[in-house]
């Protein structure tokens, strides 16, 4: 027999409460003076004799109710072997919905066999199971609590459509559907966590979040909890997938070129023609024909301008005559509109009336240019010119980014909000004009902490100044790595500002005697960008070019995100990744290892660092130095997200190492047996005894009472 | 005024109720001063009672002439005797007279016996007899020889104040002790609750009869006694004995009643059989309705 919720045993306390009130009631019967009791001798004995033994019958009773009501809370369960209805248990289904659960294996995908698993797990368990489930996609959502009936839950998955393609939140999954069950008192609470079990869903290391709500449900439960780790995850000698999608853009915005790249992996140990689809709401828009290396990942990038804001399905597919275990998956883009940026211009009055004449004109008209033309909007920024004074008025987090045009310095609360804004992962972009004093801008707006350099007054060119190299590690700089028609070779510079970059800022684009043209800096979640010139065409013809609207657009779109650095491991095609290990383990130089197996030594500077230029090939690369082990391997990706280079799927042990639980156990679909024990729960029977006995207590003290009368 | 509270027991109303009600012996008593009650001695009253020859010493003016006309002898008349009574008044003063009552709106059994011993003494005082005081238990603790003067009325209620009850009851030691000490043939009435063997209490009645002494037994019980209203379980504490009895009062109330009732017959036929008089009071009873209910019963009985 077990009890199920024998830490209310400790409610037996509660049997001594009749018996001290027994004892209380024997100590403190009233003596009555009596003038005499010579009359009352004849029958004193038997009088007593009766009471005490009506009195210990009660107590037995009152015992008796008590203890089987105790008996009941703590829920006993009596095994019985083959029959009987079983206990009722907690079924918590951890599904992860990510896409790589789109993957077909055998002529099913992964979320179909993780259907038909909970569908043959809801067959063979008790119809009074109380079910719960967890998707896992970007996050985890409890998408039926704890209570819901099988029946229930096979309604929910069938809705459950795979679409995410980044790395599952499988691990904050898990720890909900532990957490549930933690709380309860069953014999049987089953967590099953439905997934490929790729490496990058248990990320970061240690998985401290899900390893704690593992070890909280095993002290709660003990043997009652089981984890059942289904792995869903195809074989490689069979499969291929579309394993992630990337976006260009953190953010897609309407009317700008979303560059949308699927990243899908030969499986199969042969190379492989594949074709790769894009669709957009349901019409098929691009196609490429891809070759692909056996057991290489691959990224490919498809262009495609948004004209509407929207919610918008975006579709890739592979084959049909590409791999057999071909793949089809699909992204719901937020196409965002009318982002608000607010332009707060420093000109003195009369100098501001013709917008396309002046700089904060020429600005606003950049960014939207269709409303200031009365055309509706397709750019989806809003642009709003306001004079230093006004700030106070306005709300600065209704404002993606606030564009300081020809401001020496604010004054102190506004510098403030807008430091604090920026902060909180607005953007600052800082263009000078005739009118900024550079000392006063230094004193006030640099030192402040706001401006990423400063300025060391103006500065005429002659002859003119062209634009060096953009700096491509950074994100901004990235995106003029493949756009050769947007490249800056049109734009001389006459006059500009000197900018001298401050600690922690990053020169992103330099003239090509090596004066800094824009200067950046991240602040908390936000950045700030500084351009040291003018728009006005009295500084630069940039204006005047085609290169002035996207570069103005790319810096609000760099600004707005509140990107930066933090794309780490990962690069484009083409670039060159720098690396550093410690100089001892440099001696022999470092092995790169491609996407396509080749391996290639190179050789460390002094300093500890490496720098390995042929990343042509997109996908994941290897570095590790030469001769050490494979424990001290790093990964970096080309033109994939770092966490994509991790897709592979996780072993037994692996898992139980980063959940620190020695008991997990992968298991396939096919190994996990649907079986639950047989017996019964006692509590019912438990709770009619005990009413029973309250009844024959009841009747005893009504028939005292009666006799009494 | 502590020192004036033993006058609580004179109760105005009690002693309104009773001071118009003669309180006369029924038998001859002995006193020493004339009065009213009959005396076994010849004396001075205009009660005649018979003639005997004249001896040398007597008063000439005592001689009968007109029968000594009829018969030529000397022949004197004889007259009885009317003296005052002795009345004693004896209380008992064991543990079983401290009951209390359950019910707060009666008084005790002490007290209700010293409100009748107060009022009893007045009365015999007030008709120029004399009155006593003695309490016991199992034997004389106090004893208050009858007096006639007002003065002494003060004295019997200081005494009846200053009682402490206790002990137990024994009435025969008690009677004997009694008679010895009572010479004069007087009346004594008897305020107690008896609880004694009852062979012995009638004994004791026996011992004060046959020393030629009127007794009037006055017995008395609280209504708690007589009723047993008792219903929870309890122990039972004797006040005489300290015996505890534990037990269920419902379950016991008949026996009590049955064994109460034949210990009072058997007092009662005792006390008959002796030719006393016999009063069983009951507590509840207003103390003026009981006196005055007895003494007018008397008066009826003996007119």
């Amino acid at each position: 027999m077990t009890l199920l919720n024998a830490i209310m045993l400790i409610v037996a306390g509660a049997l001594a409460v009749p018996i001290i009130l027994h004892l209380i009631y024997r100590q403190e019967f009233p003596v009555v003076n009596v003038p005499t009791t010579r009359f009352l001798d004849v029958t004193r004995r038997s009088n007593v004799f009766h009471l005490r033994l009506v009195d210990v019958l009660q107590l037995l009773l009152r015992l008796g109710v008590l203890a089987f009501l105790v008996a009941a809370i703590a829920r006993p369960f009596v095994a019985s072997g083959r029959w009987g209805p079983g206990p009722v248990a907690n079924r918590v289904v951890v599904l992860d919905t990510s896409v790589r659960m789109q993957a077909k294996v055998e002529g099913a995908t992964c979320i179909e066999r993780a259907r038909a698993k909970v569908a043959e797990l809801v067959a063979h368990s008790n119809p009074r199971d109380r079910w719960a489930l967890v998707t896992a996609d970007r996050h985890a959502r409890v998408a039926l609590p704890l209570g819901a009936s099988g029946a229930e839950v096979q309604a929910a998955l069938a809705s459950a459509t795979p679409t995410y393609f980044g790395p599952a939140a499988l691990l904050e999954g898990s720890a909900l559907g532990l957490d549930m069950v933690a709380r309860e008192r069953e014999l049987v609470n089953t967590v099953y966590v439905l997934s490929t079990f790729p490496e990058n869903a248990f990320q970061p290391e240690p998985c401290s979040r899900a390893a704690q709500s593992l070890k909280a449900a095993r002290a709660a439960l003990g043997d009652r909890l089981t984890v059942h780790l289904v792995s869903f995850a195809p074989k490689k000698a069979q499969d291929a997938a579309i394993t992630g999608c990337q976006r260009g853009q953190e953010k897609v915005i309407m009317g700008l070129p979303a560059r949308l790249s699927p990243v899908f992996e030969n499986l199969t140990g042969e190379e492989q023609q594949v074709k790769v689809r894009l669709a957009v709401g349901g019409k098929p828009m691009d196609a490429r024909q891809v070759t692909l290396p056996k057991g290489a990942r691959y990224v490919t990038d498809f262009f495609y301008t948004f004209n509407m804001p929207r919610e918008a399905p975006c579709e890739f597919s592979l084959g049909p005559d590409a791999l057999d275990a071909n793949n089809h998956a699909a992204a719901l883009l937020d196409i965002d509109a009318l982002d608000r940026v607010l332009i707060v211009d420093g000109t003195p009055d009369g100098e501001s009336a013709a917008p396309a004449t002046t700089g904060a004109g020429l600005l606003a008209y950049a960014l939207s240019p269709d409303s200031l033309l009365g055309q509706g909007n397709r750019t989806g920024l809003v642009a709003e010119v306001v004079r230093p004074g006004d700030l106070r008025k306005l709300i600065l987090y209704n404002y993606k980014v606030i564009i300081l045009y020809n401001v020496t310095a604010l004054p102190a609360d506004d510098a403030r909000d807008v430091l604090t804004a920026c902060r909180e992962g607005k953007g600052i972009l800082i263009v000078p004009g005739e009118n900024v004093n550079s000392a006063e801008f230094n004193r006030a707006t640099a030192a402040g902490g706001l401006a990423p350099a400063e300025l060391r007054g103006i500065h005429d060119a002659a002859p003119p100044l062209q634009a060096g190299p953009w700096m491509l590690s950074h994100p901004l700089g990235r995106q003029y790595r493949d756009l050769r028609s947007e490249s800056l070779a049109d734009v001389v510079w006459t006059r500009r500002f000197e900018a001298r970059p401050l600690q922690g800022s990053e020169v992103v684009l330099a003239a090509l005697d090596g004066s800094p043209l824009l200067v950046t800096r991240r602040v908390g979640r936000g950045a700030v960008a500084l351009l040291a010139f003018d728009v006005l065409p009295s500084w630069t013809n940039l204006a005047l070019t085609s290169s002035y609207v996207p570069l103005l657009h790319r810096l609000v779109a760099y600004l707005s995100g509140g990107r930066g650095a933090e794309d780490g491991e990962g690069i484009f095609v083409g670039e060159t990744f720098t690396g550093r290990f410690k100089p001892g383990e440099m001696a022999r130089g470092v092995e790169v290892r491609d996407p396509s197996g080749r391996v290639e030594t190179v050789r460390a500077a002094e300093d500890g660092s490496v720098a390995y230029a042929s990343t042509a090939l997109p996908g994941v690369y290897y570095v590790k130095p030469v001769g050490a082990s494979a424990l001290s391997e790093r990964a970096f990706t080309v033109n994939l997200r770092p966490e994509d280079a991790r897709a592979r799927p996780l072993g037994d042990e692996e898992l139980r190492s980063r959940l620190a639980d020695p008991r997990l156990t992968l298991a396939t679909p096919e190994e996990l047996v649907p079986a639950a024990p047989k017996g019964f729960e006692l509590w019912r029977w438990l709770v009619v005894a005990a009413v029973v006995l309250y009844a024959a207590e009841a009747l005893s003290a009504w028939i005292v009472v009666k006799k009494n009368d | 005024m502590p020192q004036m509270s033993h006058l609580r027991f004179l109760d105005p109303k009690v002693l309104s109720s009773i001071a118009s009600i003669e309180l006369k012996a029924r038998l001859l008593v002995q006193g020493m001063w004339a009065s009213r009650h009959r005396s076994p001695y010849y004396g001075q009253s205009v009660e005649f009672v018979d003639h005997r020859e004249y001896s040398p010493g007597d008063e000439p003016k005592t001689i009968d002439w007109k029968t000594y006309a009829r018969t030529d002898r000397y022949m004197v008349k004889r007259f009885e005797m009317e003296s005052h009574m002795n009345v004693a008044i004896l209380l008992d003063a064991s543990g079983s007279m401290a009951y209390a009552p359950q019910s707060r709106s009666r008084i005790g059994k002490l007290e209700y016996a010293s409100y009748m011993a107060a009022g009893l003494s007045y009365l015999a005082l007030h008709q120029q007899d004399a009155a006593g005081l003695i309490t016991f238990d199992t034997g004389i603790r106090d004893f208050l020889p009858p007096r006639q003067t007002k003065q002494h009325l003060m004295a019997i209620l200081a005494r009846l104040d200053g009682i402490q009850p206790g002990g137990e009851t024994g009435l025969r030691p008690v009677c004997e002790r009694l008679a010895q000490r009572l010479p004069r043939r007087g009346m004594v009435i008897l305020i107690s609750d008896c609880y004694d063997d009852a062979d012995a209490v009638v004994d004791g009645f026996k011992i004060l009869m046959a020393r030629g002494h009127e007794v009037i037994v006055f017995q008395l019980l609280d209504h708690d006694e007589l009723e047993w209203p008792f219903d929870k379980l309890s122990n039972f504490r004797d006040l005489e004995t300290g015996h505890m009895v534990r037990g269920d009062p419902v379950a016991l109330r008949e026996g009590y009643l049955a064994n109460l009732r034949a210990f009072l017959g058997r007092i009662e036929e005792g006390a008959k059989s002796c030719g006393m008089t016999y009063t069983l009071v009951d507590t509840a009873e207003p103390l003026e309705r009981t006196l005055q209910h007895y003494l007018l019963r008397r008066l009826h009985m003996f007119r």
